[in-house]
């Protein structure tokens, strides 16, 4: 069967060659370097055996005695706890030895160095104020601190993300019905039509041109889609399709991208350009409208009737969201949102 | 398409004429019998891919456990049960039923209902996987040709690349006693009597003797259990084997244990059975109208025509077992009752998912420490693991912690709170060595026992563990705090 290959690269060493019988899921089959790479001075790993693979999951699963045992004995190094259970898990039985060993480090004080002269002086205390750094802390904790950090890390990105975004929202009605007439129209298509033309009024830096972001291993690729104003919809559809296949990079960074939810972040973001991203219809029901709806559920209840007339009826709405720092970009989205809400303009 | 409609286990005698000239069916795998230990292991064959087929000649699939065994039995002690609780326990409840009249017929019949979904249910899980059943007594005739006595008539002959020995075992008889079925009976007798016996002697006081014992004996039999041993349960932890005797003779069961059997005579409608203390002396004569004969299984191989194929067997008449479940012939692998080991269903099933295992992918494990036993009486006993005297024997420094059901919330508010929960952990370590429970749920209530200890677990950890409140597993929580700290409810 084929596999494609997620990233790009030389293949360096073939471990699986063709044919190949049995071979089992996670088990390494080739080794491709990037391109670049000095091949020459590649040190490949050995393919770590399965028995290895677990080393640290068994440690990450600690028993309730177990995990009460490190805590009530303040044992900092629980990874060099030796496990005898069932695929290295460590028993209870493994602590008290581990204890009795003299092998365990034992830190009451997990913040301060400086441990007072007067505290007894055990042997096993003092390994623990002559370790380099902070003592590493135990394997519950440390899982708690990584999900807390990515966490934290990815929300970060998203405020980021969000300083830098304009966005509009426009009714969904007439683009539904022109994307429905045909298959290869979608609401991106329109959007891009629209930013082409709005460039024209509105200039975003130097350049004109609007491209489309294609998907590659660590940020996208850009392809410039040339004379996007003068195209029709249909040709640009086509066009669109054609640099998505082609994956061919601009040479100069357009104006406008049109890319996808997600596929850019803070850091991969092209400088000085406008990234163009279109969400799908939603019903909503807009601030103005609310209020209207507001009232006449409240009139339903004090009345015990339904109310007709007032209640507003949530639109069909679409997003787009205009990502860059250019100056310019609140009127950009002014004229994208004018467009997008007639959109039989663009289908000249 | 069409080979679906090909008659597979109903074949004609005239179909049969043709198909015995044609050349041999080849398989992968054929399992024979298709007791827990062989249906297990040819469905999971099938589902690894294997070309599969499974011999047995009883006009259902499921052996003895679902035929003669497991199945009939738990299914005439929950009813029994239940017919003694309507007759003395009902009142003191609130309940107030007129004269409880026992439907024996009717008793059987549900018992045959619930034989016979399940023994279907074995045969939709063949056709699901693709197993063909060849209804008939497989005889090798060498290491990889079978040949196969038909019940309808003629045989078949087959080839097989691996070969799995699954034919388990029956009833053990005993010199001096001539089983009809009718007066003395094996368990596959006791489990269809037409009439309640007025007395009822049961030889041989293990598992077996004292579910059906106390079967007969609710619905109304006067049952006397005689063991050469001098305690009963067949080896279980001796603090239980007491308690358990205790409870069964408030039951009702008679026993004479340290009393051997010497034989048997039949007069005037009633048989008289000779007995004689173990340690010699005393003689006594006791009359019974039934007598059950339970004194233990041996393995089953009529037919087989091991020699045939040189697979050798031991003194007692099991199959010889070697590595990966092999027998000294390598393509020939045995499972279950019918080779060493504990005769217990769920042994021989996790054997035949093992022995097929190793076929397939060249590994496969059976934990032999965590395999429980259970007992269904009322109480139900149940243990896993070592009792007291295998650790002194091995010389292993043990604690013990216990709590009774009397102590236990759940078991007290519903009344039936007889027994308790031994724990034996390690000195050192406090792991789980071995866990021993009478009471309601034993059998339930013993897989806690085998997931800690397949986990290497600790007394301490099943006591820091949640266990719901009011239930009857609080008691195995308290067990476990009283083996490493303290119980709090007692």
């Amino acid at each position: 069967m084929d596999v494609e290959a997620q990233d790009d690269g030389v293949l360096v060493k073939i471990l699986a060659p063709e044919g190949t019988q049995n071979v089992s899921v996670n088990q390494p089959i080739a080794i491709i370097a990037e391109e670049g790479d000095d091949i020459g001075s590649i040190d490949i790993a050995a393919p770590t055996s399965e028995n290895h693979s677990t080393d640290n999951s068994a440690h990450d699963q600690l028993s309730p005695a177990v995990s009460f045992a490190i805590h009530a004995n303040h044992i900092s190094n629980v990874a060099d706890i030796p496990g005898s259970g069932p695929k290295g898990r460590i028993l209870k039985g493994d602590v008290l030895s581990f204890l009795k060993s003299g092998k365990a480090v034992i830190n009451k004080d997990a913040v301060s160095h400086t441990a007072p002269a007067a505290a007894p002086a055990t042997a096993a205390a003092a390994p623990a104020k002559k370790a380099s750094p902070a003592p590493s802390a135990d394997a519950e904790t440390a899982f708690l601190v990584r999900s807390l950090e990515s966490s934290v890390l990815r929300h970060l990105a998203e405020l980021e993300l969000a300083k830098k975004t304009t966005s509009v929202q426009i009714p969904a009605e007439k683009l539904a019905k022109l994307t429905k007439a045909n298959k290869s129209l979608s609401e991106s298509v329109f959007a891009l039509r629209a930013a082409a033309l709005a460039l024209h009024q509105v200039p975003l830096g130097k350049t004109s041109t609007v491209g489309v972001a294609v998907d590659g291993s660590k940020a996208p690729t850009v392809v410039e889609i040339a004379n996007a104003a003068t195209l029709s919809v249909l040709d640009l559809a086509a066009a669109i399709k054609e640099a998505a296949k082609s994956g061919k990079a601009a040479e100069q960074t357009p104006a406008v991208i049109l890319a996808t939810e997600g596929q850019y972040t803070p850091q991969t973001l092209p400088a000085g350009a406008t990234v163009l991203v279109v969400g799908k219809p939603y019903a909503a029901v807009s601030t103005a409208d609310a209020g209207a709806v507001l009232d006449s559920a409240l009139n339903e209840l004090i009345s015990g009737s339904a109310s007709a007339g007032k209640a507003a009826k949530p639109t069909a709405l679409i997003n787009v969201s205009i990502i860059g720092d250019s100056p310019a970009a609140g009127a950009f989205a002014g004229k994208i949102k004018g467009f997008l809400s007639n959109p039989e303009l663009l289908t000249f | 398409m069409l080979r679906s409609f090909a008659p597979k286990t109903r074949t004609s005698s005239l179909w049969q004429a043709i198909r015995a000239y044609s050349s041999a069916k080849e398989f992968d795998t054929v399992v024979i019998g298709a007791g827990p230990g062989g249906y297990v292991a040819a469905i999971k064959a099938a589902q690894l891919g294997q070309k599969t087929a499974c011999i047995e000649k009883r006009e259902t699939l499921g052996g003895t456990c679902l035929n003669v065994g497991c199945i009939p039995s738990k299914a005439m002690l929950h009813n029994s049960h239940l017919y003694h609780e309507a007759q003395h326990g009902f009142a003191k409840r609130g309940i107030d039923v007129g004269e409880v009249k026992l439907n024996l017929p009717q008793l059987l019949a549900d018992k045959e209902k619930a034989v016979g979904g399940l023994t279907k249910g074995i045969e939709f899980l063949f056709k699901k996987n693709g197993v063909e059943w060849l209804k008939g007594v497989g005889t090798l005739k060498s290491a990889n040709d079978i040949e196969v006595t038909l019940n309808a008539g003629g045989s078949e002959a087959i080839k097989a690349k691996n070969i799995i020995i699954a034919t388990g075992s029956e009833p053990s008889p005993f010199p001096g006693f001539e089983i009809d079925e009718k007066q003395i009976v094996t368990s596959t007798g006791a489990l269809s009597l037409e009439s309640v016996p007025k007395k009822m002697i049961v030889i041989g006081g293990g598992v077996i003797g004292l579910e059906l014992g106390s079967v007969w004996s609710r619905l109304g039999s006067e049952v006397t259990v005689v063991e050469y041993m001098p305690a009963i349960g067949a080896g279980m932890d001796a603090e239980l084997a007491k308690a358990f005797q205790r409870s069964l003779s408030k039951q009702g069961l008679k026993f004479k244990t340290s009393t051997k059997v010497i034989d048997s005579v039949k007069k005037d409608g009633k048989v008289l059975v000779n007995v004689e203390s173990a340690k010699g002396g005393k003689k006594d004569t006791l009359e019974a109208d039934v007598v059950l004969l339970s004194v233990g299984r041996r393995p089953y191989t009529e037919g087989l025509g091991l020699e045939n194929a040189g697979v050798k067997t031991d003194s007692r008449g099991r199959v010889e077992l070697g590595n990966e479940f092999r027998t000294n012939v390598s393509n020939i692998r045995v499972i279950g009752d019918v080779t060493v080991g504990p005769m217990l269903a769920h042994k021989a099933e996790e054997e035949g998912i093992a022995a097929v295992e190793y076929i397939t992918n060249g590994h496969g494990h059976v934990n032999y420490d965590v395999i429980p036993s259970v007992i269904y009486t009322h109480p139900e006993v149940a243990w896993v693991g070592k009792n007291e005297q295998q650790l002194k024997d091995e010389g292993i420094k043990y604690k013990v912690g216990s709590f009774p059901f009397s102590a236990n919330s759940r078991a007290k508010t519903i009344d039936d709170a007889e027994g308790l929960v031994k724990i034996i952990t390690d000195a050192e370590t406090d792991r789980i060595l071995g866990a021993h429970i009478m009471g309601p749920n034993a059998g339930e209530m013993i897989a806690e026992a085998c997931l800690a200890m397949e986990y290497g677990g600790s007394a301490e950890d099943v006591a820091r563990t949640c266990h719901a409140h009011p239930t009857m597993a609080e008691a195995f929580k308290e067990a476990c705090m009283s083996a490493y700290s303290k119980a709090i409810h007692a």
